[in-house]
């Protein structure tokens, strides 16, 4: 080895390479965070089902059964909770993926690894409730006698979106979580805005249709209303709503991964 | 091929820089165009490191020592890639494990058998690794029967414990240890010290942090002592801790001269000890003496009252506190029986067995009943030091060093032949 590559041997920012050489510690961190979680819970990874369900149920009584909201035409309880299933995702994920950085200050400051790892194994970890929670739900749509159609194909591609859209959202915050606490301080009240701009209590349809472009600006607006479509009403998802959900999405992780790989030599510094 | 290279390395921290909130940050960013980089700002930033350069090939062990504050972590950083210099080139070649804390990732909730796996994974080992290295790592943490038990029930001389096995079943070219060795009990450290040589026979590198200076004696090779971010002295190990121990220490330098005189204190009703001197064959102070040579320790005393039967007392200490020798009058069963207004009182060692080393010389006079101290020296106060020294004008024993121990034991030999061990001497 010459010296050249002797400086190559410690690049100052962490490639794709070494991200995928550390997926071990990925897996390792999100079992950490599973574990964790539900350790000394006697419900345990009950709790998965236990958080959509509750909410489901307080939604059908209140918005439905007393303040009439719409539900296009499908069982209220299914309306909620298939929109309540992705939401719980997105939250879970964000609540536990941006302050990692700074719950792991002593990782951070002591051992060298891909600092992507934190965020990404808190929104691995909620991909396993996620997974818990649907399982539910297939019961669910039993019991409603929703059945199956090809347009379930979609799902995946929808899934992949919001995975997409929580890390780089869960990148950028957690970055900045970093320099500025307030960030967290921040984090219940956005993450409760968020829910009322996306259509988890009513349907997209009360949202006028000259607002509806705006409104389609938030990627949980089009990824919820497409679950429904291609879940409960057996349609194809609505391809605007989705075209906006990508590019918003897309944009936004490569800037934050961007964002991130450029702050995070100066993480054990300021943490 | 050197393990790791560090060339004109400088580190700079801004102090406080983690408390901005946004809004101190956009009402800066606002304000930037209008001002230059201000004063406040730079008063707020420090150099943790200033112009470090050194080198370690493998199978080296370089010891780090310094006083709290003089960058030594920082180096440990930089090197595992925890933070990046400000200035200058760090490079290491090959991977690179850090026993900088112990049970770095440890949950209190997750068993010893997770907590094996989560840590091993985070300083760089893969699963399949960890599976075959499990049964050696808990032999050597010695926690076998707690496999199972959530590590929040550990003690704490277990956790550390477990923490060093993971770290050192890392493989890795370059070692960084930071101050690992406080903690554990001593034959858990002595066990740590034996693997970290272990670790350099295999042909790796080690950087070592540590204020147990006998530890940084007994690991590393070379040595750098920092101060204040820059280096102050590096090289050979013994040289380098001397130096430190002179910087710290408050006594003479090494050869200036072995005395103290000590301030004058108000009126008291008890003997005082007025100065000491260390003192060769000739009668000439000195600070410097050779093995096997004579050397004599004189005390000046004071006292307003007749005392009867007093005891003086003298101890030899190495500069990390171990106490090698004490000789006292009553010991000896000598000394004057009683004292009164001032005197002196001499022990001469017709030939201290020492090997090269710096030494402290601390002692008193206390009641010849009680034991009562009347006044000490070398406690709390003034350093009295000497060192031991080997040249061939001095003596023939110019192979010893401070590697051969602590002392120079008389010593006969007998010999034979053939198989009988058991033949009687002489």
């Amino acid at each position: 080895m010459t010296v050249d590559n002797l400086e190559k041997a410690l690049p100052p920012v962490s490639g794709w390479r070494e991200l995928a050489a550390r997926r071990e510690l990925l897996w390792t961190l999100t079992l950490r965070e599973i574990r964790v979680r539900y350790a000394q819970a006697a419900l345990g990874i009950a709790w998965a089902v236990l958080q959509p369900l509750s909410l489901m149920v307080v939604f059908t009584v209140f918005f439905s059964l007393f303040l009439r909201v719409p539900s296009d035409g499908v069982p209220y309880p299914l309306f909620a909770y298939v929109a309540l299933l992705p939401w719980g995702f997105f939250a879970t994920a964000l609540s536990s993926a941006i302050p990692s950085l700074t719950n792991n200050a002593s990782l951070v400051t002591k051992v060298y690894f891909p600092r992507e790892v934190l965020p990404l194994a808190s929104i691995l970890a909620a991909t396993v409730d996620f997974a818990v929670a649907a399982v539910f739900f297939l019961g669910l749509l039993g019991y409603y006698r929703v059945g199956p159609t090809l347009n379930l194909l979609f799902v995946p591609a929808i899934f992949a979106l919001q995975f997409a859209l929580t890390l780089g959202v869960a990148l950028l915050f957690s970055a900045l979580n970093v320099r500025y606490r307030d960030v967290r301080h921040a984090l219940p009240l956005v993450i409760q805005l968020w829910m009322f701009v996306t259509p988890i209590i009513y349907p997209m349809s009360v949202v006028p249709e000259r607002y509806r472009l705006l409104y389609l600006a938030n990627p949980m607006a089009g990824i919820v209303d497409s679950y429904r479509k291609v879940v409960l009403h057996g349609v194809t998802p609505d391809w605007l709503a989705l075209a906006i959900g990508v590019c918003v999405s897309a944009i936004l992780v490569v800037f934050s991964w961007r964002y991130f790989r450029r702050v995070e030599q100066t993480f054990a510094d300021i943490i | 091929m050197a393990a790791v290279r560090f060339e004109n390395v400088s580190k700079r921290y801004t102090r406080g820089g983690n408390s901005r909130s946004i809004r101190e940050a956009l009402t800066a960013s606002l304000a930037r165009p209008f001002t230059r980089r201000s004063a406040e700002a730079a008063s707020r930033e420090f150099w943790a490191l200033k112009d470090v350069s050194f080198r370690l090939e493998p199978k080296q062990a370089l010891g780090i020592i310094g006083p709290n504050g003089a960058g030594k972590t920082t180096i440990l950083k930089l090197l595992s890639r925890i933070t990046t210099p400000t200035k200058g080139v760090v490079a290491v070649n090959g991977k690179v494990a850090s026993l900088i804390e112990l049970g770095a990732g440890f949950h209190p909730e997750l068993t010893g058998r997770e907590n094996i796996f989560l840590n091993g994974s985070i300083l760089g080992l893969s699963r399949a690794e960890i599976r075959r290295k499990l049964d050696s790592i808990v032999e050597f943490a010695g926690v076998g029967p707690f496999l199972d038990t959530p590590v929040k029930q550990f003690s704490s001389g277990m956790y550390v414990r477990l923490g060093f096995a993971v770290a050192t079943h890392v493989d890795a070219e370059v070692l960084l240890v930071d101050e690992v060795l406080a903690v554990g009990d001593i034959p858990f450290q002595r066990r740590c010290l034996q693997r970290l040589n272990q670790f350099r026979e295999e042909g790796r590198a080690i950087v070592f942090v540590s204020h147990n200076l006998n530890a940084v004696r007994s690991v590393a090779n070379q040595a750098i002592y920092l101060h204040g971010g820059e280096v102050r002295a590096s090289g050979a190990v013994e040289p380098v801790v001397s130096r430190y121990i002179d910087d710290t220490g408050g006594g003479p330098r090494r050869g200036a001269g072995g005395t103290i005189r000590r301030p004058a204190v108000p009126a008291r009703s008890e003997p005082r000890i007025l100065a000491v001197e260390l003192l060769d064959d000739a009668g000439q102070e000195t600070g410097v003496v050779p093995v096997g040579a004579p050397l004599r320790v004189r005390i000046h005393y004071e006292t307003p009252v007749s005392v009867q039967r007093p005891r003086f007392g003298i101890s030899i200490w190495t500069e990390e506190g171990i106490r090698i020798a004490t000789v006292d009058t009553k010991f000896d069963a000598s000394g004057p029986p009683a004292i009164a207004g001032t005197g002196w009182i001499e022990c001469r060692f017709p030939s201290l067995p020492l090997l090269p080393r710096r030494y402290l010389v601390k002692g008193g006079v206390y009641d010849g009943e009680t034991g009562w101290p009347y006044d000490r020296w070398g406690w709390d106060d003034a350093v009295l030091s000497f060192q031991i020294e080997t040249s061939p004008q001095h003596t023939p024993y110019v192979v010893l060093t401070e590697e051969h121990g602590l002392v120079r034991l008389p010593a006969s030999w007998n010999w034979g032949t053939g198989s009988g061990a058991s033949a009687a001497a002489p």
